[in-house]
């Protein structure tokens, strides 16, 4: 009783807390601080999008379902529940952000919210052509199949963007069953949502060898787990050249007949050319961004980038929504360059993040904007260089595949020798006329780890100025946001001379 | 007839502890020194204790048989055996209460979990013995920075009514984090319930790698901290069983029962 | 057995230096899928890659950082603290990311005048097993252009016959484990073999001919109190097994990519000298190389630990990861599922390269063995 009294207490004492919490966070906190009424508006529809989404997806699913199956359905999934939190993620990405470059914000989260729902419902309402697919597995053929793919990655990204915390039970309950403690959060995030029973089942699994031992190994475990049939596809160590093509379309192939003998899927090769051709037009409408984040200032920054295209291009290659974002993206880079408005109002420094970003502090991006005047330029996952596909024939579409994924980021950074890694740092940086580079310095990612040595003596001939942050891609546990922006600071201070902030009120 | 005793000596890195039996298999005597350098002379230290309550027993020498365990056990002479911790531990709560299943031992410098069978053997264990976040050593480290000695420090959090999160993994930042939350006149008792929550929550992430299953009871130094306790017991959502001996001496008890086992001579 | 020790004691030992005294050309390799007896073509042989006596990695940390494994920072530590000099050249795999690294940070300290990178792929198809015989096809012509060694069909035919008597000899030491009473412990066979690794195979075999017959005149080698089988991340040094025995587990049986099970099965000449020996060689390696790198052989490796768990009567199952290594740590988790679900007892345990904590380790298996009610 005492016990209970004190709880109550204490919980009235926080009132005042949670209450500038809730408004600090809230779209009512918003629209005090918007700087303009066009800000205020373009929030508001935004936000008004993306609780449609939600609402229409849970409406939908007590329809469909009835109460009890809905709950079923939440009880099954209770990681759905987060995503009540989206809009929070909009203030917090959106915050100090106007015009256009709140707008690009805006829109990426928003076209997020649209399309997982239509993703969400494959999975509820159609899961006997559901393919589980690994991250890097090409969703294109599955989708050209008539399957809808999974990526059972997807949410170890996604959930740790709305709440930081939102991987860590899954992370604990993997090493709990045994999984190397220092194996990437990544891959323990994904086999915990299936430890606890958590991650649709799926009529067949996709997975690889890419990007790196762990997501690779961990399906063993998967395997075991869903008991469905596994196809796994092996890109080369040598992915360069005709030769490590044949092979690596002779895998695609043998991947499509997987699919035909133990799924309900059949290949479509119109559907495969649609879909190539949409995805080909968002690399057009990309490249014409790339064009115009050349300038200095750049016009839009940060998710722009890599939100935009790590959400995009991973889970939707060719969908109209899709193509949508980046036809907008275009029109509002547009529209800054033309108005001479910069994303950063006082952008002072352009940099490339290599590796994965943030999931779990994707803040950072905006924090650093306000503090620093840093605007994110590009990432790893984002820059690539590749043609657009073939679309002629079957052959030429799913050559123009492999070389995406063989030539595609993390694949490339992942194998060959280690100018795949460097010379693309080097070659973004000129590209896009940067003042540094950022390596997100993931504690699981032994692959990037073991190439800072020689990154920071070549960083070091070149006179490129280096960060490099260490944290966990998805466990805020390994190394706090405090911490994070600590290093940042500390390297804004003593490297580029820059003078350190006001600490936050 | 001259009664038959037989002893179970625990070296530790922080303390040594022994425990006597009768022929009946009762404990009649039980001791827990500091540890010296020298593990052959802390257990001897404690021997000489624990033979020191029994009326008529002398030395070490009269007893029937003698188990060593700890990490020093290969460094003492006289003992007839050397057993494990683990199983000298599991056997040690079997003796206690047959229907503990599942033990923490929190000792000085390392962590076990240990699942017991029916019949006191050991089914599964895992252990954390490379890092001194989640021991005795942290404990004491903390206590230190609340300018308390163990037993007080181990009431304190008893009083929180919300936690403050000991986040840093390893517990030189620990202690630097904890400081940084006193100096920021954050409630010591909320203090205190993070860092015991921070423990618990690694007790059961070794618990779960072996699978918890009850009864539960806490063994080892540590198992004197109530606040811990709490914390441990918040953490597993099960009751933790409490032992009829100190749960200090649990693993020398256990290596005592083995002796007994062994024979009398 | 002192003989054997002795030859491990230094990365490249007096075996290797009496070769290259006679004009012969080792090959530093460090992944059990490059055929050794491809290596053994002419005037080369192979060396198995090790670091014996590492004392620290300090100047491999920078470059590969703390949280790649322990056996890829030592070798680099030795390789720029020269201790590799001998070497004519290296042929890596890219058998995991850390390997990967250890290539490309070799390649830019050490610059080395021949090394290669044999892509092994991660799945055996009809169209991968043709890429590893192009694959090994393409090394060959590099050595022979860059050493001017002759690696014609005749030449690596005359040098699987060559390796096959080397494994004939390995595999009928390995059956001495078997009997309920072997002739010879986990330790003394780990180090014969570890030594056979790293020297030229045509000196050493010689001593250990001289030691199959000393061994095969012993009454037993004392009592142990249980058979224990080892299998794991690449092992080195034998001083983990002997502690392991020294807590009374007799290590009977092991399941290294280096070791007797399956890996001295021969190549099969007669494919060999009729076809392709290249091809010959990719499959034998596909075939007697178990290593959780290969994504759809996680079956078959379970079902050869419980098949020799049977046969060779073992106790208990050890599985030794070195820390940071992916594969065979996530690769163990449903691993230790399995073989509990055969009522096979395993322990699980993590170490670095080189023995360390030995008192941990001593504790862990004495209580191992103690749960098993032994």
């Amino acid at each position: 009783m005492k016990e209970a009294l004190a709880t109550a207490k204490h919980a009235v004492m926080r009132l005042p807390e949670l209450a500038t919490d809730f408004l600090k966070n809230s779209i009512i906190g918003y629209l005090f601080e918007a700087k303009s009424l066009s800000d205020a508006v373009i929030y508001t529809k935004y936000w008004i999008l993306i609780w449609g989404s939600i609402l229409k997806f849970v409406v939908k699913l007590i329809f469909k379902r009835g109460p009890v199956g809905a709950f079923r359905v939440i009880r099954h999934y209770p990681w759905l529940l987060r995503f009540f939190s989206t809009t929070k993620l909009l203030r917090r990405l959106s915050r100090g952000r106007k015009g256009a470059y709140l707008e690009s914000t805006a829109l990426i989260i928003g076209s997020i919210a649209l399309t997982l729902v239509e993703k969400l419902e494959e999975v509820v309402y159609q899961p006997e052509i559901l393919l589980i697919n690994e991250d890097l597995v090409p969703p294109e053929i599955g989708m050209a199949m008539g399957l809808n793919v999974w990526l059972v990655e997807a949410m170890g990204i996604l959930l740790p963007l709305i709440h930081s915390d939102a991987s860590l039970n899954f992370i604990d309950e993997a090493e709990n069953a045994g999984m190397n403690p220092d194996a990437c959060s990544f891959v323990k995030a994904a086999v915990g949502m299936i430890v606890k029973n958590q991650q649709p089942i799926g009529c067949a699994i996709v997975s690889s060898n890419m990007p790196c031992d762990a997501g690779m190994a961990s399906y063993t475990y998967i395997q075991k787990a869903y008991d469905v049939p596994i196809y796994r596809l092996d890109a080369p160590y040598n992915f360069h050249g005709e030769r490590a093509e044949t092979l690596f379309v002779e895998d695609l192939k043998g991947m499509i007949a997987f699919l035909e003998k133990n799924t309900p899927g059949r290949m479509d090769w119109d559907k495969l050319r649609e879909i190539c051709e949409g995805r080909n037009r968002m690399v057009a409408l990309e490249l014409e961004l790339w064009d115009m984040m050349r300038a200095s200032p750049a016009p839009l920054a940060s998710e722009a980038v890599w939100l935009s295209h790590l959400w995009h291009f991973y889970m939707f290659p060719g969908h109209k929504e899709a193509i949508r974002v980046f036809e907008r993206l275009v029109e509002l880079a547009r529209k800054n360059i033309d108005a001479k408005i910069p994303a950063v109002e006082n952008e002072k420094y352009r940099a490339v993040l290599w590796n994965p970003p943030f999931p779990q502090f994707p803040d950072i991006f905006n924090m650093v904007e306000r503090a620093h005047g840093i605007t994110l330029i590009m990432d790893s996952m984002t820059y690539n260089h590749h043609d657009f596909i073939d679309t002629s024939t079957p052959d030429t579409m799913l050559k123009g595949l492999a070389q995406i994924i063989m030539h595609g980021p993390m694949v490339r950074h992942t194998r060959g020798p280690a100018e795949n890694y460097l010379d693309d740092i080097f070659r973004c940086y000129k590209q896009f006329d940067l003042d540094m580079v950022w390596v997100a310095n993931h504690v699981g990612c032994k692959g990037g780890q073991a190439m800072n040595g020689i990154l920071r003596e070549k960083c070091r001939e070149m006179k490129i100025p280096l960060l490099i942050l260490d944290y966990d891609l998805v466990d805020p546990r390994i190394v706090s946001h405090e911490g994070m922006m600590r290093q940042v600071d500390d390297f804004m201070e003593t490297v580029m001379k820059a003078k350190r902030p006001a600490p936050a009120p | 007839m001259t009664r038959k005793y037989v002893g179970g000596c625990d070296v530790g890195s922080t303390t040594g502890k022994a425990a006597i039996l009768d022929e009946t298999g009762k404990v009649v005597a039980s001791a827990i020194v500091p540890s010296e350098i020298d593990p052959e002379i802390t257990s001897l230290k404690a021997l000489e204790q624990a033979c020191a309550q029994v009326p008529g027993l002398g030395s070490y020498k009269n007893l029937a048989r003698i188990v060593g365990t700890g990490y020093g056990r290969n460094e003492v002479p006289f003992a007839n055996e050397n057993i494990s911790e683990i199983s000298c531990h599991a056997m040690g709560t079997f003796y206690c209460n047959r229907d503990i299943k599942t033990i923490v031992d929190i000792g000085g410098q390392d962590v076990k979990t240990i699942s017991i069978d029916d019949d006191g053997s050991v089914l599964e264990f895992a252990m954390n013995d490379k890092c001194a976040a989640g021991t005795g050593r942290f404990l004491e480290a903390m206590s230190r920075i609340f300018r308390m000695d163990l037993d007080q420090f181990s009431l304190l959090s008893l009083n929180a009514v919300k936690i403050i999160p000991v986040t840093a993994q390893c517990s030189v930042f620990a202690e630097s984090e904890v400081i940084s939350l006193l100096a920021r006149k954050s409630p010591p008792e909320e203090v205190a319930a993070g860092i015991n929550a921070a423990m618990a929550k690694r007790c059961f992430s070794l618990l779960k790698r072996i699978g918890m299953r009850p009864m539960v009871t806490v063994t080892g130094g540590c198992a004197k901290n109530r606040g811990l306790i709490k914390a441990i017991k918040k953490s597993i959502n099960m009751e933790v069983a409490p032992l009829p001996v100190d749960p200090q001496i649990i693993g020398a008890l256990g290596a005592a029962v083995f002796a007994g086992r062994s024979g009398r001579g | 057995m002192k003989v054997f020790q002795d030859l491990l004691e230094t990365p490249l030992n007096d075996l290797v230096e009496q070769a290259v005294a006679d004009g012969r050309i080792p090959i530093g390799y460090s992944c059990s899928f490059v055929p050794e007896a491809f290596l053994m073509a002419d005037r080369l042989f192979p060396v198995r890659l090790h670091a014996p006596g590492v004392a620290g990695t300090e100047i491999a940390d920078i470059y590969l950082s703390n949280f790649i494994c322990t056996y890829t920072r030592s070798l680099l530590e030795f390789a720029v603290d020269d201790r590799f000099d001998l070497l004519g050249g290296w042929v890596f795999v890219p058998s995991c990311v850390h390997m990967q690294r250890l290539y490309d940070n070799l390649e830019y300290l050490k610059k080395p005048a021949f090394s290669h990178i044999l892509d092994v792929p991660r799945k055996v198809t009809a169209a991968t097993l043709a890429w590893q015989t192009e694959e090994l096809r393409i090394l060959a012509d590099k050595l022979a252009s860059h050493f001017g060694v002759d690696m014609s069909h005749d030449s690596l035919n005359a040098a699987i016959v060559q390796w096959n008597r080397f494994a004939a000899v390995i595999s009928s030491i390995g059956e001495l484990r078997k009997p309920p009473e072997p002739l010879i412990t986990g330790t003394e066979f780990h180090r014969l073999l570890m030594a056979a690794l790293v020297s030229p195979k045509d000196l050493i075999l010689p001593k250990i001919l001289d030691f199959k017959q000393e061994i095969e005149k012993r009454n037993g080698i004392g009592k142990f109190r249980a058979r224990l089988m080892v299998t794991g991340s690449h092992l080195h040094d034998p001083e983990l097994i002997r502690v392991m025995e020294s807590q009374g587990g007799l290590v009977a049986a092991d399941l290294f990519c280096t070791g007797s099970i399956p890996g001295f099965m021969p190549v099969d000449i007669e494919t060999a000298t009729d076809g392709d020996p290249i091809r010959t060689l990719a499959e034998h390696a596909f075939k007697k190389t178990l290593c959780p790198r290969m994504m759809e052989d996680f079956d078959r490796r379970v079902k050869t630990i419980i098949d020799t768990v049977r046969e060779y009567r073992i106790d208990g199952v050890v599985i030794e990861i070195i820390k940071f290594c992916d594969l065979w740590g996530v690769d163990s988790m449903p691993m230790v599922a399995a073989l509990r679900n055969e009522g096979i007892p395993v322990l699980k345990l993590e170490r670095e390269y080189a023995l360390g904590g030995e008192g941990q380790l001593r504790t862990r298996v004495q209580a191992f063995i103690e749960s098993m009610g032994k």
